[in-house]
């Protein structure tokens, strides 16, 4: 048995070697070819046993392969957990081609896997070749911000009841804080719609394109998506911007009645954690609720696995 | 604080916290000693993953295990990551932390895997500098893993036991002795599991793994998705009596069955430790 590594492999080309191998597409006996993997260590030199030491019942491959393979696996079963709309989308298989591919350039550089799909709706976009990619995009879009309002850092929702009171003018120059799980998604797909499907155990189509506005946001630990009409969608998006209230509702058609319902389903799923006042550089101060009408019934869904 | 106050506190028998548990946990307190948590699945997030962590927290000890300090590798110290790890260790109170003897990526890229490292001078002297990085950072002694490996380095100047000796020696470090590993890597690299443990520094060992692994033509695969096997047992057996007791977790990660099945599995234990029940129940009694 070779008892030493060539001398100039060091414990750093060492890593950046077997790193590169066990990344690399193809199995370790392709992989050591690769001119990252051969920049280090040079090809012969494994072969011939000084790199990697012969095992008693396997091949010096075999045995890396173990690395290889498992590499890849735990990453696509990472996001398969994240994407079961995707998931169903695509079919086991091609998800799988797909995050291979999503692997190679987007490697995971973080210590844990929550944010790994960050780049996925940006990298489904560009796969030319990919059917229904803009469709696939959207509910990656969907999929990803679920995963950011589950890992979203904590917050204690505005409590309306506990705020006192002030003037009508006061509220019209407030700022409504949102707390940080909460995303407002303008869909061009109703993937919320088809995902629902997904998660119900039905086996829904490509749907046709359309408009689907979602609020996705967290509470009481647990991810929610509120399919949102349009024109809350309009004001709820300029408050999320930081936009004072009367700005925000300074949407033409707006219904007082419609307004006061809003407020009331947004407190009651906790989507603001304050209200600032509009005096600059102030400290924020509470203001009093504009509404306190009962949430309507709306359609939660459990983000999977939560 | 030193290792020999971590390897004295021992705790019982403990098995791994896993979410598909969360809510058996919570709805019935189940009797048992502790609970080890993976640091990573409760870091860089704020959501329900904490809130239960809290609640399980505050009723049973609980311990930290990492799997992406990367105390191996080459690329400096995520001292962001380390900070996120000391804060989540006040909050929970965790009695030991610890992570594995391998490194877990280079250049950035983390391949959420434990790469082996070769036994060398060069290696050593490495992990020496950075374990004592990291202690400075925890203001207590980190614990690592002997992990399991699939190929030995040609490169490698020692035994795995000779590198610990060393690592321990030069940095009052614990160690965590997975027993499962050290079989899993007797079988693939052909050397004697008892010996192993004969050679073991047990002063500074602070806890046991145990788990189940599968079993391919070429190598066995350390997969914690099934009971330990007899051979895992007889060397628990083996390595309770030659570190006098320490404190014993059971992991189960992949196909995770019912809490109780988990917790039957790690209770066989208490045969090997001499125990009738476990200390939580004989607490309540």
């Amino acid at each position: 048995m070779p008892d030493a590594l060539p001398p100039n492999v060091t414990l750093r080309r060492l890593q950046r070697w077997m790193s590169a191998v066990v990344q690399h597409p193809r199995a370790a006996a392709h992989a050591i070819d690769a001119s990252f993997a051969r920049a280090q260590i040079a090809p012969a030199a494994v072969r011939r046993g000084q790199v990697i030491a012969p095992a008693h019942n396997a091949t010096i491959f075999q045995r890396i392969d173990v690395y290889g393979g498992a590499y890849l696996a735990r990453l696509i079963e990472a996001l398969e957990g994240d994407h079961r709309g995707l998931g169903f989308a695509l079919g086991h298989a091609d998800f799988g081609k797909l995050i291979a591919r999503y692997v190679q350039r987007y490697p995971s550089r973080h210590p844990n896997l929550n944010r790994f799909g960050k780049e996925l709706p940006a990298f489904i976009a560009r796969q030319s070749s990919l059917p229904h990619r803009l469709f696939l995009r959207e509910l990656a879009r969907l999929e990803v911000t679920m995963s950011l309002a589950f890992d979203a850092p904590e917050f204690v929702p505005l409590d309306a009841s506990t705020l006192p009171q002030q003037s009508p003018t006061d509220w019209v120059h407030a700022v409504l804080r949102p707390n940080p799980s909460l995303h407002l998604l303008r869909l061009r797909y109703p993937a919320n719609r088809y995902l629902q499907a997904v998660l119900d155990d039905a086996s829904p189509r490509v749907p046709r394109a359309g408009l689907e506005c979602v609020a996705v946001y967290r509470q009481a630990g647990r991810v929610w998506r509120m399919t949102v009409p349009a024109p809350m969608a309009k004001v709820l998006d300029r408050l999320i911007a930081g936009v004072a209230i009367g700005r925000a509702l300074a949407v033409r058609g707006q219904q007082p009645k419609d307004v006061a319902r809003w407020f009331g389903e947004w407190s009651g799923s906790g989507f603001f954690v304050a209200v600032e006042s509009p005096a600059k550089g102030a400290a924020p101060r509470p203001l009093t609720s504009c509404a306190s009408a009962p949430p309507r019934s709306r359609r939660r869904s459990r983000r999977p696995g939560s | 604080m030193r290792v020999s106050d971590l390897a004295q506190r021992d705790l019982g028998i403990g098995i791994g916290l896993r979410s598909v548990h969360f809510p058996h946990i919570l709805q019935h307190w189940p009797a048992l000693d502790w609970f080890e948590i993976l640091s990573e699945n409760f870091m860089h997030t704020g959501g329900r993953p904490l809130q239960v962590l809290d609640a399980i927290a505050a009723r049973y000890p609980i311990v930290m295990h990492g799997v992406s300090m990367n105390i191996g590798s080459v690329d400096p110290l995520d001292f962001d990551y380390l900070r996120e790890l000391k804060k989540l260790r006040d909050r929970c109170g965790a009695r030991f932390v610890s992570d594995h003897l391998c490194w877990t990526g280079v250049d950035g890229v983390n391949l959420h895997d434990l790469m082996p490292l070769p036994y060398t001078e060069e290696a050593l002297k490495h992990i020496v500098r950075r374990v004592r990085q990291v202690q400075d950072c925890l203001e207590m002694p980190l614990v690592l893993e002997n992990p399991s490996t699939y190929v030995n380095f040609a490169a490698s100047q020692m035994r795995e036991t000779e590198f610990l000796r060393a690592l321990c020696a030069q940095t009052g470090c614990g160690l965590l002795m997975d027993v499962n590993n050290v079989f899993v890597c007797a079988t693939n690299h052909g050397f004697d599991a008892a010996q192993y443990l004969r050679e073991v520094p047990w002063d500074s060992v602070v806890q046991f793994h145990l788990a189940g692994h599968s079993v391919y033509a070429t190598h066995r695969l350390d997969t914690h998705d099934a009971p330990a096997c007899r051979e895992v047992w007889q060397l628990f057996a083996l390595a309770h009596q030659l570190s006098g007791g320490r404190s014993t977790l059971f992991e189960w990660d992949g196909n995770i069955p019912s809490f109780a099945a988990v917790r039957r599995e790690a209770w066989k234990a208490k045969k090997a430790r001499g125990e009738l029940r476990p200390k939580a129940e004989v607490a309540r009694a």
